[in-house]
């Protein structure tokens, strides 16, 4: 018979393969991304790119109730180094019931944008109901409580143009001015996302398209009917959608938009929740591309190993928790048999810490000099120097304690949802916020 | 096209570079193992020479009856108690991290047949030097780790006696899972059927004991002096 303890002895073992496997496979492709060839090809692509004439755009802003954000938003967009005759500023004012409004109508006064009114159906059917009226080649979508750097445009540009086959561009998403711990630990999980979307652009892996800012082929957008209006992650949904119909999704490290990220653990987990929830929901309504050879690696690897890595997470989370709930038992179980006399206090012996090591902690230290390997690589695709700020040692040991044990339960808490919301057969709620 | 080529050669590469860096990790685990188990050895040969003088002192308190025998005899065994707490906790750290091999099994075999020794050597130390304080008062406790959560309760009672009576408490734990004949004469010898049992001077208590119990049977008699 084989105890439970051994069964996840292997789960563990099991699990610390997938990450390394998942570590290095991420490894070979970025020293693909950063070699001479992958250089050359993108200055030769920014090279003709400076040589075409600037396209028309329309950026459409979706707002709702976000009268703190909105006028940055709006400003970020007339200071994008972009002629300003090329550029459409749409801003939807989808039913806010706060001082949104008001202050939309006020900015008209001094800033020149179209303002779209109707009732609140959510981003997605914001979007969609300003799509009609776009008359410019291509479309930007920008979040309320985002604002671009003034190369964005151009960057995300650069990487559309010349090439007929990429129907839309992600940017590279950093938090704005983050404050708290949880907005610290997200602004290194954002670098991350920048190193781990400029690599799935290297694949042409890319499956979601963020809302924070975007650029689509309008022409490709309209045929595919516009945003799904009854899915978690309409980001994502979409540029499912776009992959299927035969296109790719460009990403431009370049294009840099600052978003404004959760403050509070509790708000985070609604986020990540509904992220999560998405995730599943887009998978499996695109289960077609699951081991399906026409998606090549998004098919045949990132979605198959994602799951794996999801799995994995919360067995390595799950054997943390048991670990230090038993701790927690077992001290209180110590007060219980003897008292006051649990707390006598003995100096550690430090070669107990030498017996206490195992193989698990051969792998843990593995882990670290990868994660350190790839927190340092992010840092340097996210154009920030990771030595330059010395918070930022101490934002990685916060990010290394604490991100994936929360990340694991946010992906449970997703399952959760998910299934229990589909199993009720609820229609998905519309969303009206970024976070 | 969805996607650019899968790259096949891409993966097997990864997956080669994959299993070589988790061989080598478990190798670097076993490595450790190895080490871990090489330095429990010396430390159970230290204790075993250490149990050697100990055994010489109390050859001298037999042949030196008196004061000087016993004060000799008796700092030796508040040493050999200070090398045996270093090496239970040592093992006990070790045991926590791992499921372990015959090597451990060994050496686990070596480590009670000496603290039987150790024992009797104590046993026979408060005997050769009685007054009216005990110098130490040593405890035997039986017990196994095939589900026994009392035993586990029990461990933390000694160990919590341990901490309050410092080296003037012996305790020799005896691990019924690993067979010793050491350990099976104590056990015939003490009538000990079931675990945990502990014995405090030659009182048997069969069962777990509670912290209480324990505290009184070691304040019973000649008193024990502060830790």
């Amino acid at each position: 018979m084989i105890s439970s303890g051994t069964v996840l002895s292997y789960g563990i073992l099991a699990s610390f393969f997938i990450f390394l496997y998942c570590a290095f496979y991420w490894i070979f492709i970025f020293f693909e991304e950063t070699s001479k060839k992958a250089s050359a090809e993108k200055k030769a692509r920014d090279s003709a790119f400076s040589k075409a004439p600037l396209p028309r755009v329309t950026i459409l802003i979706p707002a709702y109730n976000c009268e703190g954000t909105i006028e940055k938003a709006i400003d970020s967009c007339f200071a994008l180094d972009y002629p300003r005759e090329c550029i459409d500023l749409v801003v939807i004012d989808d039913g806010s019931t706060d001082g949104t409004g008001k202050l939309l109508e006020a900015l008209r006064k001094k800033r020149k944008f179209s303002l779209i009114r109707k009732r609140n159906s959510g981003k997605a059917g914001a979007l969609n109901f300003a799509l009609p009226r776009v008359k410019t080649p291509f479309v930007s979508c920008l979040d309320a409580d985002s604002f671009f750097r003034p190369g964005a445009m151009k960057a995300l540009f650069s990487e559309i143009s010349g090439r007929p086959e990429v129907a839309a561009v992600a940017s590279s998403i950093k938090v704005h001015s983050p404050k708290t711990g949880i907005e610290k630990i997200q602004r290194l999980e954002y670098f991350f996302s920048i190193y781990l979307r400029r690599l799935m652009g290297r694949i042409n892996a890319i499956y979601v398209v963020p809302g924070p800012g975007s650029l689509f082929r309008t022409k490709v957008l309209r045929k595919l009917g516009g945003f799904d209006t009854e899915n978690l992650t309409e980001d994502m949904e979409i540029a499912f959608r776009i992959k299927r119909a035969g296109y790719s999704i460009g990403n431009s490290p370049d294009a840099e938009v600052d978003t404004l990220a959760p403050k509070s653990f509790l708000s985070l987990a609604r986020q990540r929740t509904r992220w999560y929830a998405g995730y599943f929901q887009n998978v499996e309504k695109y289960r077609d591309a699951i081991l399906n050879p026409r998606f090549a690696e998004l098919g045949l690897f990132i979605i198959p190993i994602n799951f794996a890595l999801i799995v994995s997470m919360t067995v390595l989370f799950g054997s943390f928790i048991f670990e230090n709930i038993s701790s927690i038992a077992e001290f209180s179980r110590k007060i219980y048999l003897t008292g006051l006399d649990a707390f006598i206090f003995e100096f550690p012996d430090v070669l107990n810490f030498f017996y206490s090591l195992n193989v698990l902690n051969v792998f843990g230290t593995m882990f670290f000099v990868l994660g350190f390997f790839v927190i340092y690589a992010s840092f340097e695709m996210s154009k920030e120097t990771f030595f330059g700020r010395r918070e930022n040692l101490l934002d990685y040991v916060l990010y290394t304690i604490f991100y994936f044990p929360m990340v694991s339960v946010f992906y449970l808490m997703s399952v959760f949802y998910y299934i229990a919301k589909r199993n009720r057969g609820l229609k998905w709620q519309a969303q009206n916020f970024h976070y | 096209m969805a996607g650019s080529e899968f790259s096949l050669l891409r993966h097997f590469l990864v997956f080669a570079l994959t299993v070589f860096v988790f061989f080598a990790g478990i190798s670097l685990g076993a490595l450790l193992n190895k080490g871990q188990v090489s330095a429990l050895e010396e430390e159970i040969s230290f204790f075993r020479e250490t149990g050697e003088a100990v055994q010489s002192s109390s050859m001298m308190a037999d042949e030196f009856e008196g004061e000087l025998g016993c004060e000799i005899l008796t700092s030796e065994i508040y040493r050999q108690g200070e090398t045996l707490d270093r090496i239970s906790a040592h093992l006990s750290e070790y045991e926590k991290s791992r499921k372990f091999g015959e090597s451990f099994i060994v050496l686990k075999e070596k480590y009670i047949s000496l603290l039987a020794r150790d024992w009797l050597v104590a046993r026979k130390a408060l005997r050769q030097c009685p007054g009216e304080e005990k110098p130490f008062e040593t405890i035997l406790y039986f017990y196994t780790n095939d589900n026994c959560p009392s035993c586990t309760d029990q461990g933390v009672i000694l160990d919590v006696m341990k901490k309050k009576f410092g080296d003037r408490l012996l305790i020799f734990s005896l691990d019924t899972d690993i067979k010793s004949p050491e350990a099976a004469a104590l056990k015939r010898a003490f009538n000990i059927t079931e675990y945990p049992s502990i014995v405090i001077g030659k009182d048997v208590f069969p069962g777990f004991a509670p912290k209480d119990s324990v505290e009184a049977a070691l304040l019973k008699g000649p008193s024990l002096p502060p830790a």
